[in-house]
């Protein structure tokens, strides 16, 4: 059997390598807008923290997605699904792998925004900027704040891994129903599973959501509460997506 | 290891499609058995559902007394396609990727493959012929030190010369107690190599014979015994309208 160390190793490998080229997307992109903002003749000092921040955004949004295409590759491909390990664990380790390739691009991003901006803050001429001789920045943030950030860092990591695992099960039930629709055509057959289980999956959604959003209104009002609450709920979905995901790789859906 | 291959009342249903039906089989280990049949007879269905990839619907499939997917994959070699690789993929990164997942893999054993079969480990998979990536994809299954290899039409697109090479060395690269399940039109060919023949008609099993039986009692080659299963009922099926 496979160790979990190596499958790990195997999943993290090409997620690693797209999460630098997507890395490396970043760069290019901001020095090549950058560039052509310089030829314009319309630099300014701050215009390339504008250039990084945006094309950061717009470039870890397209990754997510990137990513949540090989996690399905994973769960679909006979490549993947002939590894000797239980279907559990290759589809834990796909979705573990994708958020530490996520959350690195993160991380080199945020590294990268904190240094240009600790460089501006020393280079930048605030009094001709804002007619103040230094940048005060104080931030002692008290236990409250810690506390806000550590239920919105949940919050978001729920959100992220339950989308992905969302995404795996509208996938998975899709190949599961067609395999028991006729074999005429299935890409039409396919499409129409696609909206109606969409179609379901956010009615559901938006049904629970709406009780929960008139819960935490008059239960935790003005607190931080509801952060965790929130994430409580996600981890909650996550948990159940999970599971019946893990149920329909092990008992119904094919490799490919 | 006395169990070997054994498979139980495999029943395989898809798009309102019966594929496989009733399938019974016991193939002993250390055998080469040839998995005879025409396209579509249910060839590849049969060795993705011993793979544990496919999910049968009714019936049980046991290699070495192991009937778990994870221990049945463990114990089973499958010539795949290698589709879950990007076309830029250096063939070397398959080779690792092998060799990260499957603890039996043997990348010595692999190498003497790969030098045999003229493999280029720096080549991309999209800069491979057909015929090439077929050798690839057979370095790649026999370099695995397990109990049951499953080739898939191993032999398509490859050379005259090459294929002849092929199969007259696969007795030397397979373990003495390893079983070999063999898909492949090339009848003739591989014919010589062959302990079993199975024969897929019909959605089951058709017949199952040692390939000795076959030249001794029926007098027969392996190819002319297989082209008389299918004569057969082409004669049944004429006398009927």
């Amino acid at each position: 059997m496979t160790a979990t160390s190596q499958l790990w190793k195997a999943l993290w490998r090409p997620k690693f390598k797209m999460s630098n080229q997507f890395l490396l997307l970043i760069a290019t992109a901001t020095l090549l807008s950058t560039l052509y903002v310089f030829v314009k003749g319309d630099l300014t000092r701050d215009i390339f923290f504008g250039m990084f921040a945006g094309w950061s955004i717009f470039v870890i949004f397209i990754s997510y997605f990137v990513l949540a295409r090989q996690n399905e590759r994973v769960n679909i491909e006979v490549t993947y699904r002939l590894i000797p390990v239980p279907e559990y664990k290759l589809y834990l380790v796909n979705l573990g792998t994708s958020l530490v390739a996520w959350l690195y691009q993160m991380l080199v991003v945020f590294v990268a925004l904190v240094v240009m901006t600790s460089i501006a803050l020393r280079t930048l001429d605030w009094h001709q900027i804002f007619g103040i001789d230094h940048l005060q920045v104080t931030m002692t943030p008290g236990i409250n704040d810690i506390a806000a950030i550590a239920g919105l860092i949940l919050v978001m990591l729920g959100a992220i891994l339950w989308a992905w695992s969302a995404i795996s099960l509208e996938h998975l039930l899709t190949e599961w129903i067609t395999d028991y629709l006729p074999a005429t055509r299935q890409k039409a057959v396919k499409g129409i599973v696609y909206i109606v289980l969409i179609w379901a999956g956010i009615k559901l959604l938006a049904t629970i959501s709406h009780q929960l959003n008139h819960f935490l209104h008059f239960a935790f009002d003005q607190s931080i509460l509801p952060f965790y609450v929130s994430a409580g709920y996600l981890f909650l979905l996550l948990i159940i997506t999970v599971i019946v995901n893990i149920y329909l790789l092990k008992r119904w859906v094919e490799a490919k | 290891m006395t169990d070997g291959l054994q498979i139980q009342g495999l029943v395989y249903k898809k798009n309102w499609h019966t594929i496989l039906q009733d399938i019974n089989l016991t193939v002993a280990p250390g055998k080469i058995v040839g998995l005879l049949g025409e396209n579509g007879a249910g060839k590849t269905t049969l060795m993705r559902l011993i793979a544990g990839v496919a999910k049968a619907n009714q019936g049980q499939i046991s290699i070495n007394g192991a009937t778990t997917a994870a221990t049945k994959k463990q114990a089973v070699s499958f010539s795949t396609a290698l589709d879950g690789f990007p076309k830029s993929t250096v063939l070397k990164k398959i080779v690792t990727f092998y060799q990260t997942v499957y603890p039996d893999f043997a990348l010595d054993k692999y190498q003497e493959l790969a030098a045999f079969l003229k493999i280029n480990n720096q080549q991309k998979l999209s800069e491979l012929s057909k015929g090439m990536r077929e050798k690839l994809v057979i370095a790649l299954t026999l370099a695995r030190q397990t109990q049951l290899y499953l080739l898939d039409e191993p032999f398509s697109g490859i050379d005259s010369m090459s294929r002849k090479g092929i199969i007259q060395s696969i007795i030397q690269w397979k373990a003495p107690t390893a079983t070999m399940l063999i898909s492949d039109h090339y009848v003739a060919e591989i014919a010589s190599i062959l302990d079993d023949v199975i024969i897929i008609k019909d959605k089951t099993v058709y017949t199952h014979q040692a390939a000795d039986t076959i030249r001794a009692e029926y007098g027969q080659s392996i190819e002319a015994y297989y082209e008389s299963a299918y004569q057969e009922q082409e004669a049944i099926d004429h006398d009927s309208n």
